[in-house]
């Protein structure tokens, strides 16, 4: 028998813990546990972001974190549209619409340096040759593409390569695109609808498709010419979708028979198939991106209908662990419009309606609140920054809604009155630490757009946010922070904007717009926005959750409980504790943002 | 005991389900939100976990049975033009 050795051209290591950097297929024994160890590769699908359209049989480009879909038509009208959607890895947001409304065209390139080329505009035997090519914002027209793309080649659906290098594949011709002109390459050797294309211009694959009988052929493409590839798929089907490469592909999904969705997927190493994980949900004519170690599934159609359903493929040698919300300690009190600062497991929450929640401060370690200290004057609608040890608690409203501009200081146990802020007003938001931090926005008469900065002993002015509001929530520190949400007036806004400490910059606006939502985060890179009005009243409260990493916001997880109010909320972007709801709320949920870890596991013979 | 449990969910999108989930039990989604999801406890947790409303075999497949219905009664009320560039949907039979 061959030993370890034999194989690996090593011997297993003997280490009294597991490696931090071992890799995949890698395996040693762990003498502290007195066990064989291996680092495991698994692979499989997982469930992504919901789309925003309803729509399949649309072009797509890029990759699992940075995917592009764009064009299709929603059976249920059935429309041609010209929507686009950018995917993050965590959610989509619109992207710049196509000048030419189609479905079936042929899609390739990264999310910022795509085309769209050919395809159905209406009823059968309406193509277009139209190529477009988007730049990450907007779709702009060749205008003389040159190359003919022949009526017969302009229903492609199958595209692999680059923008300066792709290929339009099918249903029997094939042409290469150079990022200005079209010439024709090789024909394929079986003509086929609704096929899978995967690879690059000079090393693709096209699998299954429609004779119209549904095939399981194989051709690989070199640049030049299209070879029959001995491998055949291992089952037929048309409309899979691809993501890949000729020596690493993977299709997934497709239509076995008249309407009849698979959610089969299989994969390709340059001479045969072999069957990977089933997706969760069946679809044909969807979207794929990615390669076969990290692919993307969208805008599938089921036997029904089109759906809105992404899934991921991963192969890892990690475990990711999906973000979550979990329920946490109730606050002693129900109540709402309170405000909080500190982390996960060292946060401080105070103030709020009713009188309950007025004076009220707690203290909270990650599992259970205690209560410390009591605020010297009952407050609602307050900003507060800071840390469980050294918090600042600033203006607000007394119960009545007269606004101050009161301020105290929390140093662990007890408040103490400092120096009030210049400006009355309440619903404002507060970020960065007691001897560095500012608040902004906020309502008197009207929403504001003042931003005031706290040194430890004084305050004094800061820069003028872009958009004045109310309700609004923030994160980060006084030199980095952001302000996002709110409203002015109702129902409310998305807009986010970031602080460098003397002025504000509009940022990227979150993908739904509300207010009183709960906010925290470290840095104006990395914030998160919980709950919310979506409109004013109940039952309008949101269980949205958006996450901000420094260039777009994108959804997450949902909450439990849908809330309105839930300003005393705490922590960072990767995790982070939100109370209350309006008008008596007293459940908490903590959230842990998405975790990567090393897959090892113990090797056994049984 | 039965192989499967049968409910609804609604899909949250990213973290609905992961890949860990999928080696844990068996998981299958269907029209009108109907989950088929294997009989152990991670499962039932799982179902738990996202609101899910447990049915019967024969409740899910009524409401998978009703929306293929209804997408049928689509196809059928489409033009003939219309009904030449796809297929009517077919029936869909849960395990």
């Amino acid at each position: 028998m061959a030993t370890y050795q034999d194989i690996r051209g090593k011997r297993v290591k003997y280490l009294s813990a597991d490696p931090s950097n071992s890799a995949a297929g890698e395996v040693w024994y762990n003498s502290t546990t007195g066990t064989l160890r291996s680092r495991l590769a698994t692979e499989g699908w997982s469930a992504g972001a919901n789309t925003i359209n309803l729509t399949n049989a649309g072009g797509s480009a890029g990759t699992q974190t940075t995917g592009l879909i764009f064009g299709g038509r929603n059976p249920t009208v059935p429309a041609f549209v010209s929507t686009a959607e950018e995917y993050n890895g965590t959610g989509w947001a619109a992207g710049g619409a196509l000048n030419t409304a189609r479905a079936y065209l042929a899609g390739f390139g990264v999310q910022t340096a795509a085309v769209g080329a050919g395809g159905r505009t209406d009823a059968p035997g309406t193509v277009t040759a139209a190529t477009e090519e988007y730049d990450g914002s907007t779709w702009t027209t060749n205008p003389s593409p040159s190359g003919d793309m022949g009526s017969a080649r302009r229903m492609m659906n199958g595209g692999v390569g680059i923008q300066a290098a792709g290929l339009g594949v099918g249903p029997s011709a094939t042409e290469e695109y150079g990022g200005t002109t079209w010439t024709a390459g090789g024909a394929l050797n079986t003509t086929r609808y609704y096929l899978a294309a995967f690879g690059t211009q000079s090393a693709a694959a096209a699998a299954g498709g429609g004779t119209p009988t549904y095939s399981a052929a194989v051709e690989e493409y070199d640049g030049t010419s299209w070879t029959t590839s001995p491998g055949s798929l291992p089952a037929i089907r048309q409309s899979a979708g691809a993501a890949g490469t000729q020596t690493d592909g993977l299709i997934f999904g497709g239509e076995l028979s008249g309407a009849v969705a698979t959610n089969t997927a299989f994969g390709y190493d340059g001479s045969t198939w072999s069957a990977k994980p089933n997706m969760a949900n069946s679809g044909f004519a969807g979207a794929g991106q990615g390669t076969a170690a990290a692919a993307l599934a969208s805008n599938f159609r089921s036997t029904p209908g089109v759906t809105r359903n992404t899934e991921e493929f991963n192969r890892s040698a990690n475990v990711i662990t999906a973000g979550a919300w979990a329920s946490a300690a109730n606050y002693p009190a129900a109540g709402f419009g309170g405000a909080g600062c500190g982390t996960s497991t060292a946060g401080l929450g105070w103030s709020g309606q009713p009188t309950a929640w007025n004076t009220l401060t707690c203290k909270f370690d990650g599992s259970s609140w205690t209560t410390s200290g009591v605020l010297p004057a009952g407050r609602r609608y307050m900003a507060g920054l800071g840390t469980q040890t050294a918090a600042l608690a600033a203006q607000g409203a007394e119960i009545g809604d007269p606004e101050i501009n009161t301020a105290y200081e929390f140093d662990g146990s007890s408040w103490a009155a400092v120096n009030s802020a210049s400006t009355s007003k309440s619903m404002l938001t507060g970020f960065g630490i007691q001897t560095a931090g500012a608040t902004c926005g906020g309502d008197t008469s009207g929403a504001q757009d003042s931003t005031e900065e706290y040194d430890g002993t004084n305050w004094s002015t800061g820069g003028t946010m872009n958009t004045g509001r109310a309700n609004l929530a923030s994160a980060g520190t006084q030199t980095a922070g952001i302000a996002f949400g709110g409203n002015n007036p109702p129902p409310a806004t998305n807009a986010s904007e970031t602080y460098n400490g003397s002025s504000w910059t509009a940022g990227p606006t979150m993908i739904t717009g509300v207010f009183a939502l709960g906010g925290t985060g470290a840095t104006n890179s990395a914030a998160l926005g919980m709950g919310g009005y979506s409109s004013p009243g109940a039952p309008n409260q949101t269980t949205g959750t958006e996450l901000y990493d420094g260039t777009a916001w994108a959804t997450q997880p949902n909450m439990a409980t849908a809330r309105g109010y839930n300003s005393l909320s705490f922590g960072t972007s990767a995790s982070a504790v939100t109370v209350g709801d309006y008008p008596a709320g007293n459940t908490a949920e903590i959230f842990t943002a998405e975790t990567s870890a090393a897959n090892i596991e113990t090797l056994t013979t049984s | 005991m039965a192989l499967f449990i049968y409910g609804t969910a609604t899909n949250t999108g990213k973290g609905f389900f992961t890949v860990e989930d999928r080696r844990a039990f068996f998981l299958g989604g269907y029209p009108a939100e109907v989950w088929v999801v294997g009989n152990n406890e991670k499962g039932a947790l799982w179902l738990a976990e996202k609101n899910g409303v447990e049915k019967t075999k024969a409740e899910a497949q009524a409401l998978v049975t009703a929306e293929v219905e209804a997408a049928q009664a689509a196809w059928d009320a489409l033009s003939e033009a219309d009904r030449l560039v796809r297929d009517r949907p077919g029936p869909i039979t849960l395990p």
